[in-house]
């Protein structure tokens, strides 16, 4: 500190002050900001803290140097050394007990006058006090001053005293006499006590770094080198000493005080300070001159005699705490790797922190923790985006995990309510699990059933239906409803078509498939009335060339309840419809169709203002969903534009990864293709899963990519502990690919003959099933087996009840009494899990599983007596619970 | 888009010193952290608590990284220290002990990662004396190590295993044998490169050297693959920047960088989340951000989190330069 250049001290005991000094010495108290940001007297130190002046100490001129005394009491006495030399006790604030008064204004004067260099006070005896003075003939350099000793009545130098000093004071606060002088004919730049001994002080001197011994002053142990300046000892090893020289810092091990262990890499400008934190093992800050930025090197080991051969790690960064250049900085004694830095001009000051290395870890469940300093945070996705915050998307994973709870992927009978269990607002989940339940649908009624090829076909998407379709399409210009007009569109009609069609959800379940010229278009517009989709009921009545029709709807959805009114006003436009091609109102239209908002009235437009042949209007509004754009492509394209026309928006949709693809290509080596962007845009193996195991079990479901996605999936749910969605996945799985299923893997058999106990029972080797003649089966006639069918020799006896095996259960002592009444075909399932067969691995002691649950519920030993298995234990996931309810 | 994301939880974990690493098990129900004061310690974190279970003491140095095996092989937790030893842990009987001890190396070990189950278990260690270890577990308590020696020229800081992929369809596999998987894992040191390595016949080989850091490699994260046949690596550096590597050519041969985002501060982590989509990077700033690959491609930040607080605002240059 040298001249006004501020410099900063935290006091020792109150984590939320500190001062300032520079021409004078001020005492700020720092707290949190307040919200009015104007309040008197408080200056802001960042976002979240501000400073409030406490007091302003400006009775001692020519400060060099400052430190704060280490006690508690009296709590704001400062040393202040001065640039003639003295040493001068002073106080901030008003509250003074006694012992303060007494030694307030005190001065401590060597003989001769020269700038005091640097102060520190003895951790341990609090009394001593050490100063650091410049170089005075063969005068001593640093002194040690007991501020407890009483004046030495020299009455020049009191005399002199009162002159200098503003304070009314006695000639008893003058102190010329110090406890040790040391380091004669030199010049002393730094001092610290080392923690190691109260008795030693570590001095920066002219040339060498020095320790002194008071316990034997004729002796000090030193070190030639320029580093002299600033020594500090690290906090958290005491042997290891920070001292600089220049732009260099030199790192010294006391054990090897011979050279320096590590020197840091210089600075182009010399160091100003230099201070290792307090609360956090090597790290070191430093200061250059004119600089706006705190250079910091973590030392990342600790100085273990092992450590010595290797060449330390240090990394270095640098942190700006505010934009203007920096005077000083102190590290917080307490709170972690915070600091107060102050500029170099005009005492603006900055509460600031050192950010630590942050290690992340994601958990299984999508949260996120992540360890800073010596705290850990987690952090989670917040709950369900509430209306407003519907634009935020959730991750993936909490997507499947809530969709594996809702048992998404398990409507086999309704395939197309899947898209509801996956929370209903996904368009392409909708359109994925629609196009399924129209590819798996079988008609009831056999005159419509398709011939073995024409099934394989509905699997493989309208892109190859499409294809086969050609030399059996007719065509057929029909009239407008209701009207003698023959419409200018020509529409194609085949079988394939039909199927097409019926894929797209457009014709009827029951009818239609024939083949027929008549589609019955009106089942499906009165579901899409009942779903109140106005504009699309009005397009696919308007594309089956029934404008009446059309009208009508669009009157109905303006009229109903918060309908659109302007519906009113399409539907006004559409009834002036004429096929004139020079008319103004297909003028009017052309112009005024891109007006329109809503995509299924523009390409009602569209169509209608068309050339016959050309409906790009239609085709490639991509707003307008894929079925619809296909089943019109199906009404109005040739054999030779309708494959051309899919083979495009296939390899589109494709590309993109778009669910509604899946009705082109259907659950084939495409639909594979077409899934796999999706997974890899969305990450969603769950719907990827299940609709791929839909498809044909020898070529899609073998595939390597589908296996995979299928894998991945049961790994999430046993990540996530849901482990019954596991078994019910694996169920699922089994009843659609039946070569998934697991061979068994445990067999029950005899203790004497040694025969499986179910062998014998089953004409069909089928082990999964064996178990159920043992239990209760839910037929009280059946015959209860307590024996080997083998060898008719008992089966061996449960632990707890001490009954053969193959004898019921009784009670369901396993069973919680929460789960006593329910559903009784569940409870007819758990009694019979209840009857199974279990047994520890390790001792092989065991019984009915329903009582081995319930003991072990309570119990970590085998029941076993004399047994000390601790059989729940053995597996490491034995005392976890699944996360998912049954 | 945007995710929102808070803190929900703050928790001291009475470690005296500096945390480094803190790993959650694969159920997610255990946390292990370690920290500067040269312990490891494991909390139970079910149902949002954070009760400590185990006080692991045994290393001599500040422990850098620990790392969960998968739970098919028990509960097996590996650490690494500065005083040159990864220690393998092991529960059992509800008591962790020393299952294995490896003091292979002349310097600081900083990071250590297990292999997908499906290999086996095996540990993958880099240490600052610049080799990687390899090692695995063959029953009996036996371990058979293998040293890539003069991996990275002053140090290696990170390793990470590539997922398990069985080259080839899996219907070609013979049913029953196990499939043939070829074994890689990614590394970041302080020669600045991010290294690939691959087993062939039992021997470990440099497969690729990505350049494009200019400083020290910090971090490397494979992302778990979610079925897809791209390979996708994240590393992190001093320099301040995140890049994604990615390699579509089925040969491996071929990875080109992506730049996420230049830092102004050094960054320290990446992370990918279980399925693979979201990252999360975590710098000097003091904020981990979470970034996500858009439709067209792009990587953009969809949260931004400081700490203890759920502040969620796009990252713009301004924003980063306060320091």
């Amino acid at each position: 500190m040298s001249g006004s250049k501020p410099d900063i001290l935290w006091s020792p005991h109150h984590p939320d002050r500190y001062v300032i000094c520079d021409s004078e010495l001020g005492l700020y108290r720092i707290g949190p900001a307040c919200s009015a940001e104007t309040k008197a007297g408080t200056l802001p130190l960042s976002v979240d803290t501000a400073a409030t002046l406490l007091a302003i100490n400006s009775d001692t001129p020519y400060m060099k140097c400052v430190a704060w005394y280490p006690k508690h009491e009296p709590e704001c006495l400062l040393a202040v050394g001065q640039a003639n030399g003295r040493v001068v006790l002073t106080s901030l604030g008003q509250s003074h007990n006694s012992k303060c008064k007494e030694l307030m204004g005190k001065e401590f004067i060597p003989k001769h006058a020269r700038q005091c260099n640097t102060l520190a006070w003895n951790p341990h005896d609090s009394n001593w006090l050490a100063a650091g003075l410049d170089k005075h003939r063969a005068d001593f350099s640093v002194l040690i001053w007991d501020i407890s000793r009483q004046s030495s009545p020299d009455a020049s130098v009191a005399a002199e005293k009162i002159r200098l000093s503003a304070v009314d004071v006695d000639s008893g606060s003058v102190v010329t006499k110090p406890l040790y002088e040391l380091g004669q004919n030199d010049a002393c730049l730094s001092l610290c006590w080392l923690p190691r001994d109260q008795k030693l002080l570590l001095a920066g001197m002219h040339r060498n770094l020095a320790i002194f011994d008071l316990r034997n002053t004729s002796q000090k142990t030193f070190v030639n080198t320029k580093a002299i300046q600033g020594v500090t000892v690290d906090p958290h090893f005491h042997d290891r000493v920070a001292s600089f020289f220049e732009g260099q810092v030199a790192i010294w091990d006391l054990r090897k005080f011979e050279k320096p262990v590590l020197t840091l890499t210089e600075q182009p400008k010399p160091l100003t300070k230099v201070a290792w934190c307090p609360t956090r093992t090597g790290l070191l800050a430093t200061l250059t001159r004119d600089s706006n930025v705190i250079r910091l090197y973590d030392m990342q080991h600790t100085p273990t005699p092992i450590g010595d051969e290797t060449e330390p790690t240090v990394i270095e960064r640098s942190v700006r705490p505010c934009d203007s250049q920096l005077g000083s900085f102190a590290w917080h004694p307490s709170a972690q790797n915070r600091m107060v830095v102050v500029s170099a001009a005009n005492r603006v000051m900055t509460d600031f922190t050192v950010f630590e290395r942050i290690s992340l870890a994601w958990s299984s469940s999508a949260d996120l923790t992540w360890a800073c300093g010596r705290h850990l945070y987690d952090c989670t996705e917040d709950g369900a985006g509430e209306g407003a915050e519907s634009a935020i998307e959730k991750d993936i994973a909490t997507k499947m995990r809530q969709r594996a709870q809702s048992r998404y992927g398990h409507d086999t009978t309704q395939v197309w309510r899947n898209h509801l269990l996956a929370g209903g607002d996904d368009a392409q989940l909708k359109s994925l699990w629609y196009d399924l339940f129209y590819i798996l649908w079988r008609p009831e009624n056999p005159d419509l059933k398709l011939q073995g090829n024409k099934q394989a076909l509905v699997y493989s998407g309208i892109k190859d239906i499409v294809k086969v379709s050609s030399g059996e399409t007719s065509d057929s210009r029909r009239c407008w409803s209701g009207s003698e007009r023959p419409a200018s569109a020509l529409r194609y009609h085949s079988e394939e078509r039909s199927l097409a069609l019926r894929l797209c959800g457009w014709t009827s379940q029951a009818g239609g498939a024939g083949g027929g010229p008549e589609v019955d278009a009106e089942p499906f517009l009165l579901s899409l009335e009942q779903g109140r989709e106005w504009q699309r009921a009005a397009a696919v009545a308007l594309f089956n060339l029934d404008i009446r029709r059309a009208i009508q709807l669009l009157h109905k959805g303006a009229t109903t309840d918060k309908g659109d009114l302007n519906l009113s006003v399409v539907a006004m436009a559409l009834s002036g419809y004429t096929d004139e091609r020079n008319s103004l109102w297909r003028e009017m239209c052309s112009s005024l169709r891109s007006q329109l908002r809503n995509p299924y009235l523009l390409v009602m437009f569209a169509f209608l203002t068309s050339e016959p042949g050309s409906y790009d209007g239609v085709l490639y509004e991509s707003s307008v969903a894929v079925r619809d754009r296909v089943a019109f492509a199906c009404m109005f394209l040739n054999d030779t534009q309708l494959p051309r026309y899919i083979e495009k928006l296939t390899n589109e949709l494709k590309e993109a990864g778009n669910l509604e693809g899946i009705l082109l290509t259907g659950l084939t080596r495409d639909g594979v293709d077409l899934m796999e962007s999706y997974v890899d845009r969305t990450g969603d193996v769950q719907t990827a899963s299940f609709c791929m195991l839909r498809g044909s079990p020898g070529d899609v479901v073998k595939d390597s990519r589908v296996q995979g996605w299928i894998e991945n999936y049961r790994h999430l749910l046993d990540a996530w502990r849901f482990w019954h969605k596991r078994a019910e996945f694996d169920i699922h799985r089994g009843k659609l690919d039946p070569s998934s299923k697991p061979l068994a893997q445990v067999f029950v058999s005899c203790n004497f003959c040694g025969k499986s106990i179910s062998y014998s029972c089953s004409s069909v080797p089928h082990q999964g099933r064996g178990f159920s003649q043992y239990g209760v089966s839910g037929s009280p006639t059946k015959s209860k087996v307590t024996s080997c069918p083998g060898c008719r020799k008992p089966l061996p006896r449960c632990a707890l009840c001490l009954m053969n095996m193959g004898t019921p259960v009784s009670n369901c002592q396993g069973l919680g009494k929460s789960e006593e009444k329910g559903d009784p075909a569940r409870e007819n399932k758990l009694a019979q899990f209840n009857n199974w067969f279990t047994w520890c691995h390790n001792c092989r002691h065991g019984g009915h599983a329903g009582h081995m649950l319930g003991w072990f519920r309570d119990h970590t030993e085998c029941p076993v007596s004399a047994c000390t298995c601790k059989c729940m234990q053995l597996d490491t996931t034995g005392n976890l619970v699944p996360s998912d309810s049954v | 888009t945007v995710m929102q994301v808070s803190v929900i939880n703050t928790v001291d974990t009475s470690h005296e010193d500096m945390i480094h690493d803190a790993q959650m098990d694969y159920y997610g129900t255990r946390l292990a952290t370690c920290s500067s004061d040269r312990t490891v310690k494991i909390f139970d974190v079910r149902n949002g608590g954070q009760i400590l279970v185990a006080d692991l003491r045994g290393h001599e140095g500040p422990v850098w990284q620990v790392a969960w095996a998968h739970p098919m092989y028990g509960n097996i937790l590996a650490s690494c220290s500065y005083d040159r030893k990864v220690i393998v842990w092991k529960e059992e009987n509800g008591s962790w002990d020393k299952m294995y001890e490896y003091t292979g190396h002349e310097s600081s070990m900083n990071s250590v990662c297990w292999g997908p189950y499906d290999f086996g278990l095996i540990l993958a260690c880099g240490s600052s004396d610049g080799a990687i270890s390899l090692l695995t577990f063959t029953g009996e308590q036996q371990w058979d190590v293998k040293k890539i020696s003069n991996a990275h020229t002053i140090g290696c800081n990170a390793v990470s295993w590539a997922p398990a992929v069985v080259p080839g369809s899996l219907v070609d596999q013979p049913s029953g044998q196990k499939p043939n998987y070829v074994k890689r894992f990614v590394s970041g040191g302080c020669d600045n490169l991010v290294k690939l390595w691959k087993e062939e016949d039992g021997q470990w080989k440099e497969d690729q050297k990505l350049e494009a850091h200019s400083d020290w490699v910090r971090d490397v994260g494979w992302a778990p693959s979610i079925g897809l046949p791209t390979s996708t690596i994240a590393s992190c550096s001093q320099d301040g920047r995140v890049f994604i590597w990615t390699c579509e050519d089925p040969t491996g041969n071929t990875w080109t960088p992506k730049l996420l985002h230049k830092f102004v501060d050094v960054v320290w982590h990446v992370s990918w989340s279980i399925t693979g989509n979201i990252l999360a990077v975590s710098g000097g700033d003091n904020k981990v951000t979470l970034w996500k690959e858009s439709m067209d491609g792009q990587w953009a930040c969809i949260s931004d989190v400081s700490k203890g607080q759920g502040a969620v605002s796009s990252i713009t240059d301004t924003q980063q330069s306060e320091q």
